[in-house]
């Protein structure tokens, strides 16, 4: 396939600067296969048919015709929590092949829904795992998804996720970001509902050529509505992180606030970090705050570590750990958690 | 008394200005020293000079630890020699437990496992004997915690790691009575004939509880004058502007 640009910019800056996209192609042979475990309450999940609707028509994905042909040709799970029931489901992709699936969950009144989503393995020869997740959170639900990538360095991982939060909707995110060649990450939440609260979370370790390209675009809608965007991580050798967070308040979103945070740690001078934070706004009474930092390790905690008897490769190691950590500690499941933070350990 | 700590002549820079101007100092096993003097003295630079702070510059001098030169020695070999210093400032560390935190710090200072069960046994006497929050244990290093929290944190560290020299930077800043009180007693437990305290301070709440057997006054990056416990009350009497013209 050619060149497609990821992960556009809603609105675009100069062009000189070279942020409003990534072009990339899709790697891997044609050839879809499914290799998808999703274990769960067997009365909630049903098969999604090729060609089902979007929840919203309008979403567009990392890049259009990537998420078209997804939509158009890979079969899916849906998953339909009813109103005030609390469910688990578990979801698991082994990239023993390359990947095409689709995920929808409507998750009634009152309803909690937990999302466990766990990807590893991979093949010899660069392969694509791209999926779409979409939700569909209704009145007063809360959903909580983790999502830990383990995948090996040779998939190209592309993920495509839309949140769409009714009245008082509650919504938390935490990705654990470790493993894949090329992460083209973009979410869409669209907080239509008012005191709809979306808190996403993401946690990042690159090394070698690894690309972690995020795009995160919170739409307010509703009053009062509430969305954070943490995300951190580290790089080491020529591995590449952009993020582009965008906070949009539209026409109606009074007393709504949104907050966008991007850290990144330096680990060598030959990484490369793009943060691009965005505000839009139509309404007045709203609070949107960023922040961003990228910098090398603080040496005064080098030196606290070391005086504690640490190496100073020893400190350097706790000192990504630790940044790391309080997102993986947040899985609370013990092997899953084991196993990101091994992958961790092997990785600086 | 056994030598401890030898200073010749140290002079110290940080980003090319001069800060310590010539320090002569000989810390004994199981004395008590402390060093007194004004904002901007030298004090946490001495501080950080005998721990190896890479970011202080020695330009002259040497320093001497147990009969080993450690003047070019790295931080962690310093620490692993048997120096530990409770920093003013103690740094958060997200990710990691205390206990977990400091469990490591003692298997890497004394190269051996250190077996959990006694060591949570160990933990919980010390944190007890500091009325330290037994719950702190399972949270992150000095993350949310209050700056009396931290600072008992470090002389629980202290406790656990059991140096030869514990220099304490500024420990009783930012404390309120008891907590200096806390302190001091923790500190007091640790001290015995075998280990030697530096206490770097700029008043003198935490010597109320501490006796200390040697007291230096620096000022301009030198120690212009030593004596015994009687200086501290010369120094409260006087101030520092008396010491001033020996500099």
């Amino acid at each position: 396939m050619s060149e497609l640009l990821f992960n556009e910019l809603p609105r675009p800056t100069f062009r000189w600067l070279r942020v409003n996209h990534t072009p990339a192609s899709l790697l891997g042979e044609s050839e879809e296969t499914k290799s998808v475990l999703v274990k769960g309450n067997d009365a909630i999940i049903s098969e999604l048919p090729t060609g089902t609707a979007l929840i919203n028509p309008n979403y567009k994905g990392a890049n259009d015709v990537a998420l078209t042909q997804l939509v158009n040709s890979a079969e899916g799970y849906a998953v339909h929590v009813p109103a005030n029931a609390n469910e688990i489901v578990g979801i698991r992709i082994d990239a023993g092949a390359r990947i095409a699936s689709r995920f929808q969950f409507i998750v009634e009144e009152g309803a909690n829904l937990e999302v466990q989503f766990f990807l590893d393995g991979g093949l010899a020869n660069t392969t694509n795992v791209q999926y779409f997740n979409e939700y569909d959170v209704k009145a007063n639900a809360k959903v909580v998804v983790k999502k830990v990538n383990l995948l090996d360095d040779t998939i190209q991982h592309i993920e495509h996720r839309y949140t769409k939060l009714e009245d008082n909707a509650d919504v938390e995110y935490i990705n654990v970001e470790i493993g894949g060649k090329e992460n083209f990450l973009h979410y869409e939440h669209d907080l239509q509902g008012q005191s709809s609260k979306i808190v996403h979370d993401i946690a990042y370790l690159g090394n070698k050529e690894q690309k972690f390209d995020i795009a995160m675009l919170m739409s307010h809608g509703g009053k009062k509505s509430f969305s954070d965007i943490h995300t951190l991580g580290a790089l080491s050798d020529t591995a590449k992180k952009s993020f582009r967070g965008t906070l949009d308040f539209l026409r109606g979103a009074v007393a709504s606030e949104g907050a966008e945070e991007d850290t990144c740690l330096l680990l060598d001078p030959t990484v490369k970090s793009i943060s691009l934070p965005l505000l839009l706004c139509k309404e007045d009474n709203v609070v949107g705050n960023h922040a961003a930092s990228a910098g090398q390790i603080d040496q005064n905690k080098l030196f606290y570590l070391m005086s504690r008897g640490f190496s100073e490769v020893e400190a350097k190691h706790i000192i990504v750990e630790s940044m790391i950590r309080p997102i993986i500690d947040r899985i609370g499941d013990e092997v899953i958690e084991k196993a990101a933070l091994t992958a961790v350990r092997n990785k600086i | 008394m056994a030598e401890l700590l030898q200073i010749k002549d140290l002079e110290v820079s940080v980003e090319d200005k001069k800060i310590l101007k010539g320090i002569d100092l000989t810390i004994n096993k199981g004395e008590v020293h402390v060093v007194m003097g004004t904002n901007g003295a030298g004090k946490s630079t001495l501080a950080n000079a005998i721990m190896g702070n890479p970011l202080y510059t020695v330009d002259k001098g040497s320093i001497v630890f147990d009969g080993n030169d450690i003047t070019e020695d790295a931080v962690n070999d310093r620490a692993k020699a048997g120096i530990f210093m409770s920093f003013q400032h103690p740094i958060s560390v997200p990710g990691i437990t205390v206990e977990n935190f400091i469990r490591t710090a003692k298997s890497t200072i004394t190269g051996e496992n250190v077996r959990a069960l006694a060591f949570k046994k160990e933990l919980k006497e010390k944190m007890d004997e500091l009325s330290f929050d037994t719950s702190y244990a399972q949270r992150y290093v000095n993350e949310g915690f209050s700056g009396g929290e931290r600072k008992k944190n470090e002389i629980l560290q202290m406790a656990i790691l059991n140096p030869k020299l514990a220099i304490l930077d500024e420990t009783d800043s930012g404390l309120d009575v008891d907590a200096v009180r806390i302190v001091s007693e923790g500190v007091n437990r640790f001290h015995n004939e075998d280990n030697a305290v530096l206490i770097i301070t700029h008043h003198n709440q935490i010597l109320q509880k501490l006796k200390p057997d040697f007291v230096h006054v620096l000022i301009n990056g030198k120690i212009v004058k030593t004596g015994d416990a009687s200086l501290v009350r010369e120094i409260e009497e006087k101030g520092y502007d008396a010491y001033k013209a020996l500099a």
